[in-house]
This record gives C-alpha cells, sequence and structure tokens, in this order.
C-alpha cells in the first residue's frame, strides 16, 4: 500500500492534539463536572445572601413609608376636625370655660376653655387637641370675644337710661356670618 | 467514530440572576418612589398645619383686638379714636410674633394681620355708637413666587 493514502481523503492531514494530562479521560470530565456543580452553588448562595440583603432593605423602607404615610393621614384628618371645631368655638355666644372631651370619627378631640374678663365682655381661649389611639396628632389654639351685654353694658344703659338692647351689643350671629361669608 | 452530544445542564444560572437583578431593580424602583410619596404626603402636611396654625393666630390676635375695641366704645366712635394707639399697640401685642397694623378712617376701623408666612386676616370694623358691625372678616395670602432653583423640595 501507498504510504499517501488517508482515511480522511485526499489532502486531509489528521491533526494530533497534545495532551497534557496523562489522567483518563472519564476522569477528567468528572473532576469539571464537580468544579461546575461547586460554581453553581457558589453563585446561588452569592445571590441568595444579595437578594435577602435588599430584600431587608426594601422591606424597611416600604414600612417606613407605610408608617409614615398613615401618621401624615391622621395629622391631615386631625387638622380638619380641629379647624372644624374652632369654626364651631367661633360661632358660639354662650360659651362655658372648662374641659371637654368627646371622640369623632374614631378620633379623640378635648377642649380646654379659659375666660378673661374684658370691660365689656369676656375673651375666651380656647386650645383643643386631636389624638387618635392615644397619640396627639394636632394641637390648636385659638379665640373668642363675646360681648357680655349684662354687666358693664347693662350698668352703663341704666345710667343712660336707654334700654339694654338698644345699646346695640355686636351681633354675634352677623359677625358669624360676616366671618363664615368672607 | 462515535461523537460526544453535549449533555444540556439542568440549572443555566445566567438568565435566572438576570431576572433576580431586574426583580431587585424593580422593587428598588418601587421603595425609593414610596419613600418620595411619603416625604412628599409629610411636607404637605407639615404646610397644612403651618397654614391652619397661622390662620388662627391671626383669628386669635383679631378676636383680641375686637375685646380692646368694644373696650373702648363704651365712650362711642370718640373713645376709639382717643385710644387708637393704645388699641395698636395691644393689638400688636397680642400679634406678636407677627404683624398687626389698625387704622380709624371716619367711623370705619381697619385691621390688618399678618403672619411671617403670608398669611393674612383682613377686618374691618363699622363703628356705630357704642357698639360695632363687622363688615370685612377676610383671610387670604400674601403670595410670593418662589424665585429659587429648587424645583420640588418633598
Amino acid at each position: 500500500m501507498s504510504s499517501s493514502f488517508s482515511p480522511y481523503g485526499k489532502g486531509f492531514r489528521k491533526r494530533t492534539v497534545p495532551t497534557k494530562s496523562t489522567a483518563p479521560v472519564s476522569t477528567r470530565r468528572n473532576q469539571k463536572g464537580m468544579w461546575r456543580g461547586t460554581a453553581l452553588i457558589v453563585e446561588v448562595l452569592i445571590i441568595l445572601v444579595v437578594v435577602v440583603a435588599c430584600l431587608a432593605v426594601f422591606v424597611r423602607l416600604f414600612g417606613y413609608a407605610y408608617t409614615s404615610n398613615a401618621y401624615d393621614n391622621h395629622r391631615a384628618r386631625a387638622i380638619t376636625l380641629a379647624s372644624n371645631e374652632a369654626e364651631w368655638f367661633a360661632t358660639q355666644t354662650d360659651i362655658s370655660p372648662g374641659e371637654f372631651t368627646f371622640e369623632d370619627d374614631g378620633y379623640t378631640i378635648s377642649y380646654l376653655i379659659e375666660g378673661t374678663k374684658v370691660p365689656r365682655g369676656t375673651l375666651y381661649s380656647a386650645t383643643i387637641r386631636v389624638s387618635y389611639d392615644d397619640q396627639k396628632l394636632y394641637t390648636l389654639k385659638t379665640a373668642s370675644y363675646v360681648h357680655d351685654a349684662t354687666d358693664a353694658d347693662a350698668a352703663a344703659n341704666a345710667a343712660d337710661g336707654t334700654p339694654e338692647q338698644a345699646d346695640g351689643a355686636p351681633d354675634q350671629a352677623d359677625e358669624t356670618a360676616a366671618q363664615g361669608g368672607e | 467514530m462515535a461523537q460526544h452530544a453535549r449533555k444540556p445542564s439542568g440549572i443555566r444560572i445566567g438568565p435566572v440572576t438576570i431576572l433576580v437583578f431586574v426583580i431587585t431593580l424593580c422593587v428598588a424602583v418601587m421603595a425609593t418612589l414610596a419613600i418620595t410619596t411619603a416625604r412628599a404626603n409629610t411636607a404637605s402636611t407639615v404646610r397644612q398645619i403651618a397654614f391652619t396654625d397661622d390662620t388662627y393666630a391671626n383669628e386669635t390676635a383679631a378676636q383680641t383686638m375686637l375685646s380692646f375695641v368694644d373696650a373702648s366704645l363704651a365712650q362711642g366712635a370718640e373713645g376709639v379714636r382717643e385710644n387708637l394707639s393704645t388699641i395698636q399697640q395691644q393689638t400688636q401685642q397680642a400679634a406678636k410674633p407677627n404683624n398687626a397694623s389698625v387704622s380709624l378712617s371716619g367711623t370705619r376701623l381697619s385691621a390688618l394681620f399678618e403672619t411671617t408666612s403670608g398669611r393674612q386676616l383682613i377686618v374691618e370694623l363699622e363703628l356705630s355708637g357704642t357698639t360695632y358691625d363687622i363688615v370685612k372678616w377676610k383671610t387670604s395670602t400674601n403670595w410670593k413666587e418662589d424665585e429659587s432653583d429648587t424645583l420640588w423640595a418633598g
């Protein structure tokens, strides 16, 4: 037979790849598979650690946002309630100083009313506190002047001989209408 | 000669990593939006509190002024005219730390209460005899345009 014969065809030269390892092929394949399995586990563990850390941070952030929103919503509602009470207080002509508390829509509203006598009336100051679940949310201070026609004014009228009603004491209802109408 | 077919692996970590990364990124964006919304809500509530406080600070000062005016009205409108400077001082004292000014034109007494934030209460009283009528009780805000470069401070 001629020495130029090749089973791969004419002109094809079989290349021989030198192998560095002297281990059998089956052993090298097993080692490579074990290494790939270990790398996979390490990578999964790293991802798990990163994901758990991120989730921990995100849970804290979402928790803070939820708590903050709930608190602010309660405060906004408390402001509205306190304003409503202050407007109601401004319409009153028969005010009794003291302290009282009541519930409204789950909120606790407490009044502290103090009166200061002035020459022709009483200047009432009110401190309105709104709380929810024992948590103080908002405190509003306001005042209302009530002309007292029964004290010095009546005495002056009596001295002048003019009827009490003719003195023209400021009509609180008109004041209220004027305040509300503007 | 037998050829070795490549076996497909059960888990391909590459796509899983990318998927986890994308999900984490989405949750991070949502967390940022939640925090931003919460801060904006807080800022809005703080502004509402300041607004309401200023409104009723003016209201309190105005009611105090009414008591001073009414006391001076025992001598009629002339009593108010004579005591106007005293009423002005007492009203300013009651309005502290905000501003208050009282003026009298004929029988029309005007008062302006203004907080440092620009919240105003304008009051006008018509003096008649020993009493008065409230002809104006108007709250407003002296708005000043913010010319700073801050687009949003939520």
